[in-house]
């Protein structure tokens, strides 16, 4: 006999609101339905409300996490409407800002799959060693969330030779401490049991479904739009793009931990590479004349992209935004089936799911 | 870099598109709509080949054939989001259920992006009365 088990959409496995609707025979997960929505707030609406440089703070709250990526990829669209090229230097600065953010979002992430394994001291591990990237953040910004740093033509901020150094040496820390984390995670027997084989996403229903980011790229397919379709600087860092066959929620925390690696690799480029010049277009506000575009760029859980139809007047006719997340839920229905109830939890939280992002 | 290439079909071109783009692996990034100025419906169909965007677009049509056979749910959440938010229809794509708005929101409530603001504070108050 069949069982309705809800979850959510509040839940203590869920640090935002999402239902799950749970068809289940016993303990096992014979079908799946996801709801959202509980955490619209009409963004998009407010922007056609808002002119262009109202918009780009607007957007900057989406999401607490990725906040830098959707003012970045949003000032990208207009830049590319009104044929605005950001100089070398303030390209680079995104980059670091980006892929800093990277870090403490896959930090953050791998902390709360520990959590929902039950693995606690493991947790505090990840989410402690955050901290520091979180104190580079604020020493670059000034702000641990919400940077400003993307502007029109370029960014709001330059990084000084000091705060390079000061940032290249927390950085050597924190690698450290990451590799102490990836080694335990790896050879642990608490996180195999609980992740191993559970949750799979087939390639096939990876690429059929849609699935993006380090999502995808732990179903063995291999996508990053900083590869595929490379923007800002991107195509003049070396760096590898991490893939896992297994498909499953260990895949999952590896890759993500192998991506911590590469980024700490790009941002020591970028100090390495950093070009000289203006890091924005000062007082020249450029002008959106009527035009779309869309852009798109490597968040933290996959691709984001923003598509701005602008229609002359200072305030955007549509602002588009969609969001990682939006494209990786509908894969969670398919990774349900055959599991057991008590790893739900763990399965919609390893799409690494930002529900205010999605639902904006 | 990132490419946006804008190309004019017909609403009958779309299932062929979508079809011929299925077939050879191409992913569909999003489909997008809005509203012009003059209330003139766009509809988007954004297909990533490489470092381009092909834009698919038809003008002028609010009822559009789904693709969500070709895409599954790549395609069917972004139509279920313009039916919901904007009252665009879908041929063929199940709506049966709301997907961002809720389940009380009967069909034809809900379209706030299309909606004047003014009106959407109006309905806000008078609810709360």
């Amino acid at each position: 006999m069949s069982y309705i088990v809800p979850i959510g959409p509040y839940h203590p496995s869920l640090e935002e609101p999402v239902h799950a609707r749970l068809i289940t025979e016993g303990e096992l997960i014979k079908d799946a339905e996801i709801f959202i929505g509980y955490n619209h707030r009409g963004i998009e609406k407010i922007a056609m409300e808002r002119n262009y440089i109202q918009t780009t703070t607007l957007v900057e709250r989406v999401c607490g996490i990725c906040s830098h990526s959707h003012a970045m990829t949003f000032t990208m669209t207009c830049e590319a409407i009104a044929g605005v090229t950001p100089s070398k230097r303030s390209q680079y600065i995104n980059v670091i800002i980006s892929e800093l953010e990277r870090l403490h979002s896959h930090a953050l992430w791998v902390g709360v799959a520990l959590h929902n394994i039950g693995h606690d001291s493991l947790f505090m591990k990840s989410w402690d060693d955050r901290e520091k990237i979180m104190d580079m953040l604020e020493l670059l910004t000034g702000n641990r969330v919400n940077y400003g740093i993307a502007i029109f033509g370029g960014v709001r901020r330059d990084i000084t030779k000091d705060q390079m150094e000061q940032v290249e040496k927390a950085l050597d820390e924190y690698e450290e401490d990451l590799k102490v984390l990836t080694d335990f995670v790896l050879n642990d027997k608490t996180v195999a049991l609980r992740t191993q084989g559970v949750g799979v996403l087939t390639t096939e229903d990876a690429l059929t479904l849609g699935a993006i980011g380090p999502h995808a790229r732990a179903s063995n397919v291999a996508v990053d739009v900083r590869k595929d379709a490379p923007y800002l600087a991107y195509d003049e860092f070396e760096f590898n793009i991490a893939t896992y066959h297994t498909c499953d929620v260990f895949a999952r925390v590896v890759v993500r931990l192998l991506e911590c690696f590469e980024s700490i690799k790009i941002i020591r480029q970028a100090f390495k590479n950093m070009p000289k010049g203006p890091i924005n277009m000062g007082n020249k506000i450029p002008t959106i004349q009527k035009g779309e575009y869309m852009m798109r760029h490597e968040a933290p859980r996959g691709q984001l992209s923003y598509f701005v139809a602008a229609n002359g007047t200072d305030k955007p006719a549509r602002v588009s935004i969609h969001v990682p997340t939006f494209k990786n839920a509908p894969t969670v229905p398919t990774m349900l089936k055959g599991n057991s109830v008590a790893d739900a939890g763990l399965i919609i939280a390893s799409i690494d799911p930002c529900f205010s992002c999605m639902d904006r | 870099m990132q490419e946006y290439r804008k190309i004019p079909i017909t609403k009958d071109e779309i299932i062929p598109v979508a079809h011929r783009m299925r077939k050879d692996g191409v992913i569909l990034s999003m489909i997008h709509g809005y509203l012009d100025e003059e209330n003139i419906p766009h509809i988007s169909y954004e297909y990533q080949i490489d470092t381009v965007i092909e834009s698919y677009t038809v003008v002028g049509e609010s009822t559009v054939p789904s693709i969500s056979e070709f895409y599954s749910e790549a395609a069917a959440w972004p139509e279920r989001e313009l039916n919901e938010l904007f009252g665009f229809e879908f041929e063929g794509l199940d709506t049966s259920k709301r997907l961002f708005l809720p389940d009380t929101m009967l069909s034809g409530q809900g379209h706030i992006i299309v909606t004047p603001m003014d009106e959407l504070i109006d309905n806000r108050y008078k609810k709360e009365d």
